[in-house]
């Protein structure tokens, strides 16, 4: 109803829409910051060296030495898991900025120009999203070779046109405000109109995909190294480590499960992030 | 007016809102007598709470993030508390309802008989051919020049009048005794204005509707209703018929208002 | 007399082309418009929506490619919008605006820029406080003085005014007409003021056009076209209010 938005703009503005407010938001960072930390004491004081091999402690359960038990190896499952957190949020960090970058750059050039540039660009953009992003990352690989900085690349460019999409459309919306009008007046480039004066209006979409993007990227990632093509043996990944710890699932439940559950948690914080942004 | 029916009675509407930190009162005491076939102008600026004691009449406010005193008796029922589902009949039979922005009231994928008939399928149980004589005859009504060609257009094709028309015919099509007109000429031209007005006038006339109609233009309420409320920040400031007011306004902020018409003076 | 702005013969077609095996339809929207503004002179052009109004305006500024002849006698000429809502970007403070509208008009030292800024904020009637704002905690006249502050602040001498009041309520129209007045005699403009409503022209221009269909069908002073209109299509204007 048109009368809500009008009176209380300025309301909505100061109260409403301030993330402070929104619990969504709040709980995600609560979540995020404590993954964060998490990864943070394992590259700074991590309890063990996370490929060191003690076969004396094979499938130890957790204990006060071990919180988390010891995998196959006997190495311990909390380090590896701070360094397989580290090792995923760098593959989905990478993806993201890759991603996001080239998406950008991609969606305003066609939402803004249009025409030609629009056609050419969408279209092969419009190729690459045909293929599912995993089986495109698995084509990449195929030809870059596997290995972590592989991974990202080949996310990274699966990524792109998702992000295109969102970014045109942002576009396409803003070319026909008045406020361009008014900023080409000024007698501002189309440089400047579309990184300074448009680009910003789409921060709120472009946030909310970006977390999203990121929890597909740690799927991804999660897969991929699952699969055995992502982080290389003996490093630690996330998914590496389910995949390992597959084959003792009866025997050692605890090695499957940690790094589980940070999968969980770090999709879970970025979700509700998302959810949270999204909402305004 | 003594003869006349009293068909809606608004007393003491004080609406609240609660959905930001600080609950804030937009409509504080709103009182409102409306008579069978009468037209009745709501004027003030915008957030005066004018649409929004016109929304809970008709029923329209959100229920959540909002306190309500007050009643709205319209037949023994009270609108501002009853049931969803009774409410729900009298909306589309009883009140009728046209907003300011005739595009995003429209939809845009239907044709505009699917729209102009969509009230009939709902509340009536009348065969194809009653629909399609009324729906054509309600086109008719609101001076459409080519109603059997509207009727097959989609939103998008017509013109913001012919729009707006099309959203009364809709409005009207139940024949409600209330039509509730939201700044429905604010967003077309002035001689576009001038003839929703005029429509407005003859429905009013040949079907007796009595009808609210909210602007912020004094001008078109001197032409349109006999009896005005002027309200500012939430209350209405002044009442009484429309004559009286232009030619006698006692409030500063009626002056204001009435000063504020653009006006041609050869002089 | 000094003349700001020639416009001669103005033709403006627009080609509709659906998808790409179609073929363009054109509709002429504005078919041979001739006429000039002088310098100091508001005048008014006036006609219903689709009679191509915003469209002379776009040409005048080359925002739309046209045929026929424009001659702008002075540098840079500014529009004020309609949309007081989609004409401020929302992502971007009044203070910031107005400022990158001087910067991208060359004034390169920053401590000049801010006293303009300030300056220009005071002169269309808001305060200091306004420059920390986003337009969305504006109210639509509050926004509307902002851009016209925007298009005027790199002082232009020609003020493109697209329906300016059109969207506002009937007490902020007043006040935006009177800001307007103002400023004009101030800044020694010249006005193209484009609206729908005869009254509003009446009370601010000293010559009005008045435009049907792509076409001026009567121009003249206010006061002659209003009391002895030639044309039907005046009549029926003026009929209406």
């Amino acid at each position: 109803m048109k009368i809500n938005n009008y009176i209380f703009v300025k309301d909505i503005s100061l109260k409403k829409n301030s993330l402070k407010n929104n619990r969504n938001f709040i709980a995600g960072s609560i979540i995020v910051v404590f993954m964060m930390i998490f990864m943070l004491v394992g590259m700074i004081a991590s309890p063990y060296d996370p490929t060191a091999i003690d076969s004396s402690a094979k499938f130890q359960g957790m204990s006060l030495a071990h919180w988390f038990g010891c995998d196959n190896f006997g190495r311990d499952i909390l380090s590896r898991v701070m360094e397989g957190t580290y090792a995923t949020f760098k593959v989905a960090f990478g993806t993201v900025i890759i991603g996001t970058l080239f998406g950008i750059i991609v969606g305003a050039l066609t939402g803004y120009y249009g025409g030609l540039i629009d056609e050419i660009l969408m279209r092969i953009n419009d190729s690459i999203f045909a293929f599912p992003s995993i089986l495109l990352a698995l084509l990449f690989i195929s030809l870059l070779g596997a290995g972590t900085y592989q991974v990202t690349l080949a996310l990274g460019i699966a990524f792109i046109p998702s992000f295109a999409r969102i970014v045109r459309a942002e576009f396409l919306k803003a070319k026909n405000m008045d406020y361009v009008k008014v900023a080409k007046l000024m007698g501002a480039s189309d440089f400047r109109i579309i990184f300074i004066h448009i680009l910003p209006n789409t921060y709120t979409v472009l946030l909310s995909s970006i977390m999203i993007g990121f929890n597909n990227a740690v799927l991804a990632e999660a897969s991929m190294s699952f699969l055995g093509i992502g982080v290389q043996p003996p490093d630690p990944s996330l998914g590496r480590m389910l995949s390992e710890a597959q084959i003792y699932l009866a025997k050692a439940p605890n090695y499957a499960l940690f790094p589980g559950v940070a999968i969980i948690l770090l999709i879970l914080g970025f979700s509700l992030m998302a959810d949270g942004i999204g909402r305004d | 007016m003594e003869d006349k029916k009293l068909i809606l009675k608004v007393t003491d509407l004080n609406i609240e809102f609660h959905d930001h930190l600080i609950p804030e009162t937009v409509v504080f005491d709103f009182d409102l007598d409306l008579y069978e076939g009468e037209i009745v102008g709501l004027v003030g600026e915008s957030g005066s709470g004018k649409s929004m004691s016109a929304m809970a009449i008709a029923g329209l406010l959100d229920r959540k993030h909002m306190n309500k005193r007050g009643s709205i008796d319209y037949d023994g029922i009270d609108l501002l508390n009853c049931k969803r589902d009774k409410l729900r009949t009298i909306q589309g039979n009883d009140i009728g309802i046209i907003f300011q922005e005739p595009l995003t009231s429209l939809n845009p994928v239907y044709r505009i008989y699917d729209q102009v008939e969509e009230p009939l399928r709902i509340h009536t149980s009348l065969t194809k051919e009653e629909r399609y004589e009324k729906v054509l005859k309600a086109l008719k009504d609101v001076e459409l020049d080519d109603p059997e060609l509207v009727m097959k257009q989609y939103p998008h094709e017509l013109s913001g009048g012919m729009r707006q028309r099309v959203m009364i015919a809709t409005a009207m099509i139940m024949e409600p005794k209330i039509l509730i007109a939201d700044e429905p000429t604010t967003a077309l031209d002035v001689t576009i204005q001038a003839q929703i007005v005029k429509v407005l006038k003859k429905l009013n006339k040949e079907h007796g509707t009595a009808i609210i109609f909210i602007s912020h233009d004094l001008s078109l309420v001197e032409k349109l209703c006999e009896r005005v409320l002027v309200m500012k920040s939430g209350y209405i400031v002044e009442s009484g018929l429309t004559k009286d007011i232009f030619n006698n306004p006692k409030e500063e902020y009626t002056k204001k208002l009435i000063s504020a018409i653009p006006r041609i003076d050869f002089d | 007399m000094e003349k700001v702005l020639t416009v001669e013969n103005l033709i403006v077609e627009f080609k509709n082309k659906k998808s790409l095996f179609d073929k363009p339809s054109i509709k002429r929207v504005l078919n041979g418009v001739s006429f000039e503004i002088n310098k100091g002179e508001i005048v008014g052009l006036v006609g219903e929506s689709g009679s191509g109004k915003s469209t002379i305006a776009k040409s005048i500024l080359g925002l739309i490619p046209f045929e026929g002849r424009i001659e702008n006698y002075t540098a840079r000429p500014q529009m004020v919008f309609q949309d007081p809502y989609s004409s401020l970007n929302p992502s971007k403070k009044v203070g910031w605006l107005l400022n990158e509208a001087l910067y991208l008009d060359g004034v390169k030292d920053k401590d000049i820029r801010k006293n303009k800024v300030e300056e220009m904020i005071n002169l269309v009637g808001l305060s200091k406080e306004h420059l920390e704002r986003y337009p969305n905690e504006l109210s639509g006249g509050q926004r509307q003085r902002v851009c016209i502050a925007l298009s005027l602040i790199s002082e232009p001498k020609l003020l493109l005014a697209d329906e300016p009041v059109s969207a506002l309520d009937v007490t902020i129209q007043a006040q935006i007409l009177e800001l307007l007045k103002e400023l004009y005699k101030k800044m020694d403009l010249s006005i193209l003021f484009i609206s729908h409503d005869l009254r509003v022209v009446y009370n601010i221009c000293d010559r009005v056009l008045i435009l049907k269909k792509g076409e001026i069908v009567e121009s003249g002073t206010p006061k002659e076209v209003y009391q002895n209109p030639k044309h039907e299509y005046t009549k029926q204007l003026l009929d209406s209010i």
